[in-house]
């Protein structure tokens, strides 16, 4: 009995020896890959980034105006700020083995003396930083809610930035985080990474050109063109362009980042340094774009105190298509933006923020009349002979309506009156801005042509540019007609569009753009900023639109008239002083409502209360009528209540002047498209009246900038300085 | 079966000590391995930049060799010599001190049990745990010289009776087992409660008892498992049987938290492979702390991580050589209380060797329990080599020539 039980012992015992033994296969020769990754795994750390600094931002005469200025943020861990326990058990286990704490102690104590040592870290970074300790949870509270946000967004249980380093102090300077470093460096969950910050100089000129550093949003990650590669590629919580040429040029400027991978007791085990990003030339020439800016503000404040706006210029090198100068007035402090950007946004007259020259769509008014004749005679609905009597008005029947500018301010008077009884010519109408010439012109082509003429000279899109703030304008042609008006084109279309107004708009660059077309025979896309590769940044270039020659011929005569005949509308205003060289322009009025500055907002809670308030955006109007407590109530309405110009009774509201232009050498025979020194010009002044005298000589003074030596300029700018 | 020569004995007593040496010097170099009180061969001349001439070559050789190296070697030695001591006088001889070795050890368990009442200076509280016993640096851990002073106790009842093969006559060596488990409850030792369970078992077995009434008294047990996990066991208990269905899951927080223990363990195994990484070499020797507990409890994962399947192996193999040995001393034996005796102490080793090895590569809960003869630790050292020394006490003594066959009871 006992052998027996004894054998039924062994048998059993045997069995679970080899079940212990496939247990052990498995683990061991099975399943050995995979333990062997996880070994790996467990001795790296998640690698970590190190910033690269942007490429720097020149304009074209080389001088830096974006650099990234080498600085310091103080980072601490996720796991940290929030105090969470698997973290600090991580942790507490890692600093035991690096000897930190006696191989004997207890996880649990360690830990209990992690917390005290976050705590004491607050305190102590406040004395370092000089940030005071409330402060500073108050920031870490933030990046915590901004992780969580992301974590929401990205709908994932756990996202990387858990398991990171997150800046808290962004930064300080180089004392601050050598004495940080020295006194905190050794808590694994504080960091002191180098960092950069985005140093402008005498940036304030073209503010609204370079844009501005934000943070990675979620749709300009998802918009990222380097997404998914590691060290290119946008993280969330990256500073990136959001806007202007930092936006434009992200892909140029923005560096590789570098890698730090690290083992179990952060020594490095593998270091990728960062790489700068690529530098990006601007087209644009700093002096020429401070001289315009100062210019565009004289004529401002030329202006009555009640009528003051904001102005606009750009000037682009024909042979190239570069952007000399892209300025638009009023522009703001880039280095005071952030403390001032709320109050910059509620200025509702003097819209600093918006970038005029590319962003603000105006009715380009006569200098239109360019494009219409341009139209007109390619067509051959009109040829060079044709003539057309100025009556003053165009319907014999309405006196009121359709009228020549001569008519109207000179009561009474008409074109053939006061230049010639035979009518008006294609040329003589461009000098002198006959309205009744343009009125048939545009008839006889008809509104849907027009509008085409219009898209080939660059209206209704972008220049090409590339940066986001551009508008394309309003071609308003039939389909735009149906979409937002509701109805087909009539004759009055055709009348309105072929002298520029109507629902026609265009930005200063495409006007600028429409001057090089003239002068040089096509369009084509303009260019702002080339990385230093001399590859131009922005989208790919559209194919150039060729024009008749002979047609622009005719239209050439007519803007050189315009400034250099006597009695062409800008002859007193834009003729140059430069020896050598002329200028042909147009001039332009273009006639407009006042901007709404203030809006009656109505909102509506769920349960149907409704209330309103007056004020330019509407979270202001919002604060007014929500209590702190309240439900936040949907915005159900918004009209306007006041404009600006705010004008009395019977006061005629100015129109925006308007001054298109190009240089040419002297010698050019009169017509011919102009070669050496072709800079096309664009001026454009708020509600400044008269496009020739108002804009006129301010085309005419960057023209004289251009041309003149630079014996000549220093002088100038001399002068400005004592002035 | 009585006329077995002497020298067969001897064959048998060598059966027992070579695998015993195996496994106390792969133990003493795991150990060595992993001490971290070692200093690096390199570091010796030099601390703090001054050349340390003035250290004596015994304090040297001791940093050299490592603290918990010399600790442990001091144990094997000191169990030896302990060994022979129990080899020494007749295990009949010892055995007639059995209940009143059985009364000391369940008053040492008393008063360790009676720390968690009253505060009394001779225990102190480890992990939440009390399991030692001491005064003045001396300590040992009394649960684990229960199972030998159980294994003496049972004997000593089952020699010569048969009441155990009725229902009621179970009750008494189960009283004596449960009790001290009762006691080893409040300390509490889950592993080594349950360790004295296949004790008793394999005794009653093999003195005889009716299988009907071992294997309902198992079916019992393990209908009250469930109310036992439920009512019974703390929360960190419990989450150490959930370990084990749990540890094939993906969620890595899981296993950073919870899991962390087994899946170092496992991952230290896997990495050493078919033939492991060598000695001294892997990191889980190389790094300090990847391993809780490496030179203890999970000693096999560290044989396994430097030697391999291959060394995992052997160890097994070294256990089955005890084993098939100690059963083979129990057969010789024609004294009931030897043959007992025998079994007790095989079923304890092996049981033990189980469990630690089962845990460590999750098939098995994890507790505290020491690989017999290899782990680190003086009780348990002591223990198995008094066992051990009881074994080979037995094999020694020639069988009585004219008695007849213990337990050959006539049914089944």
């Amino acid at each position: 009995m006992f052998q027996r039980r004894l054998t039924w012992f062994s048998i059993l015992l045997c069995s679970v020896a080899l079940g212990i033994i496939a247990r052990l296969v498995q683990i061991q020769v099975v399943q050995a890959a995979e333990y062997e990754r996880l070994a790996e795994r467990i001795l790296t750390r998640r690698p970590e980034y190190v910033p690269a600094p942007r490429g720097t931002v020149f304009d074209h005469a080389g001088r830096p105006l974006l650099t990234d200025v080498p600085t310091a943020d103080i980072c601490i861990h996720y796991g940290a700020l929030t105090q969470r326990d698997t973290y600090l058990r991580e942790v507490a286990r890692a600093l035991r083995k690096r000897g930190d704490y006696p191989a004997d102690a207890e996880l649990h104590d360690i830990r209990a003396d992690l917390h005290a040592q976050i705590d004491e870290m607050w305190w102590r970074l406040a004395g370092l930083t000089g940030v005071p300790q409330p402060e500073l949870l108050e920031r870490a509270a933030r990046v915590v809610a901004r992780v969580e946000r992301w974590r929401a967004a990205t709908r994932q249980e756990v996202i990387r930035e858990e398991n990171q380093l997150l800046a808290v102090v962004e930064d300080v300077g180089n004392e601050v985080a050598v004495a940080v470093r020295l006194e905190l460096g050794h808590r694994p969950w504080l960091r002191v990474v180098p960092s950069s910050r985005r140093v402008a100089d005498r940036a304030d000129a073209l503010v609204h050109v370079l844009g501005r550093l934000g943070a990675a949003s979620p749709e300009l990650l998802a918009a990222d063109p380097l997404r998914g590669d590691e060290l290119r590629g946008l993280r969330p919580g990256d500073r990136c362009g959001v806007s202007g040429v930092e936006r434009l040029a992200e892909t140029s400027l923005r560096g590789k980042r570098g890698r730090v991978t690290l083992d179990y007791t952060w020594q490095p085990l593998e270091r990728t340094e960062p790489v700068r990003g690529r530098d990006v030339h601007l087209t644009i020439d700093l002096d020429l774009q401070e001289f315009v800016l100062g210019l565009l503000e004289e004529a401002v404040l030329e202006r009555p105190e009640m009528e003051r706006a904001g102005a606009a210029a750009a000037v682009v090198d024909v042979a190239t298509r570069e952007v000399r100068a892209l300025v638009s007035y009023p522009v703001y402090s880039y280095a005071r933006f952030p403390e001032e950007y709320e109050q910059l946004r509620r200025d509702a007259r003097r819209l600093p923020l918006l970038s005029r020259a590319v962003q603000a769509q105006y009715p380009p008014g006569s200098i239109c009349k360019a494009i219409t004749l341009v139209g007109g005679l390619s067509d051959g609905v009109v040829t060079p002979a044709t003539r057309f009597h100025c009556t003053g008005h165009l319907l014999p029947d309405q006196p009121d309506r359709f009228r020549c500018w001569i008519y109207n301010q000179y009561d009474g008077i008409t074109h053939d009156m006061a230049d010639n009884p035979a009518g008006q010519d294609g040329e003589s109408a461009v000098r002198n801005s006959c309205n009744i010439y343009f009125f048939q012109v545009g008839q006889k082509l008809g509104p849907q042509p027009l509008c085409e003429w219009f898209s080939r000279f660059g209206l209704g899109r972008t220049t090409g540019m590339g940066l986001i703030e551009e508008t394309s304008g309003i071609v308003p042609d039939e389909a735009w007609m149906l979409r937002v008006a509701g109805r087909r084109h009539q004759n009055a279309d055709a009348w309105n569009f072929s002298i520029g107004q109507g629902e026609v708009t265009i930005t200063p660059i495409q006007a600028a753009g429409v001057v090089a077309a003239i002068a040089s025979g096509q369009w084509a896309p303009l260019r702002l900023a080339y990385d230093d590769t001399g590859h131009a940044c922005g989208a790919p270039p559209t194919p150039p639109t060729t024009f008749d020659e002979s047609a622009l011929r005719v239209l050439r005569r007519g803007m050189w008239r315009v400034v250099n005949e006597y009695g062409g509308t800008a002859y007193k205003y834009a003729r140059l002083a430069a020896p050598g060289y002329e200028f042909c322009g147009k001039t332009g009025s273009a006639q407009t409502p006042p901007r709404p500055v203030a809006y009656r907002y109505t909102f509506e809670w769920p349960g149907g209360r409704r209330a309103s308030a007056v004020a330019f955006v509407e979270e202001d109007a919002l604060a007014q009528v929500v209590d702190p407590g309240d439900e936040t109530p949907r915005c159900v309405g918004r009209h306007t209540v006041e404009r600006y110009p705010n004008l009395d009774e019977g006061e005629r509201l100015p129109a925006h002047a308007w001054f298109i232009g190009y240089t040419q050498p002297s010698a050019t025979p009169r017509g011919e498209r102009p070669s050496d020194k072709v800079f096309a010009i664009a001026v454009l002044v708020e509600f400044g009246g008269s496009g020739g005298s108002v804009a006129g000589p301010v085309a005419k003074r960057i023209a004289e900038y251009l041309l003149r030596g630079p014996e000549t300029r220093n002088q100038e700018s001399g002068l400005k300085d004592e002035g | 079966m009585s006329d077995r020569p002497i020298l067969n004995l001897t064959l048998l007593g060598w059966g027992l000590a070579v695998p015993v040496l195996f496994l106390a010097t792969i133990g003493l170099l795991c150990i060595h391995a992993t001490d971290r009180g070692a200093a690096p061969a390199a570091d010796l001349g030099v601390a703090d930049g001054a050349p340390v001439t003035d250290v004596g070559m015994l304090t040297r050789l001791y940093e050299r060799i490592g603290p918990q190296t010399v600790r442990q070697s001091v144990f094997l030695l000191s169990g030896a010599g302990l060994m022979l001591l129990v080899l020494w006088p007749s295990y009949q001889k010892i055995g007639r001190y059995a209940y009143p070795l059985y009364a000391g050890v369940i008053a040492l368990l008393l008063l360790v049990a009676l720390d968690r009442f009253i505060d009394h200076p001779l225990v102190e509280v480890q992990r939440g745990a009390r399991r030692w016993i001491g005064y003045a640096g001396v300590k040992v851990q009394p649960s684990e010289f229960i199972k030998l002073a159980l294994i003496l106790a049972l004997a000593r009842y089952l020699r010569f009776r048969s009441s155990y093969r009725r229902w009621w006559g179970l009750v008494p060596p189960f009283l004596l087992t449960v009790v001290p488990m009762f006691l080893i409850l409040f300390q509490p030792d889950l592993g080594t409660l349950l360790m004295l369970l296949p004790v008793l078992f394999a005794m009653l077995f093999v003195a005889g008892a009716r299988l009907r009434h071992l294997l309902s008294v198992l079916l019992l047990g393990a209908a009250l498992m469930p109310l036992f996990y439920v009512y019974g066991m703390k929360d960190y208990q419990r989450a150490r049987i959930q370990v084990l269905f749990k540890q094939s899951t993906a969620d890595e927080a899981w296993h950073m938290d919870q899991g962390y223990q087994l899946r170092q363990s496992k991952i230290a195994l896997g990495t050493g492979g078919l033939t492991g990484t060598g000695y001294r070499e892997g990191i889980f020797v190389q790094y300090r702390d990847l391993l809780p507990e490496e030179h203890n409890d999970f000693i096999f994962a560290i044989i396994g991580h430097q030697w391999g399947l291959l060394g995992g192996v052997l160890v097994i193999l070294a256990y089955g050589v005890i084993l098939i040995c100690g059963l083979e001393v129990a057969t010789v034996t024609n004294d009931p209380f030897g043959r007992l005796v025998a079994i007790g102490v095989v079923v304890m080793i092996a049981a033990q060797a189980l469990l630690n090895i089962c845990m460590t590569i999750g098939l098995a809960p994890i507790t505290g329990m020491p690989l017999p003869f290899v782990s680190a630790g003086g009780s348990s050292l002591w223990a198995n080599f008094f066992g051990l020394g009881l074994l080979v006490n037995v094999a020694q003594r020639r069988p009585l020539l004219i008695a007849r066959p213990p337990f050959e009871h006539q049914d089944e």
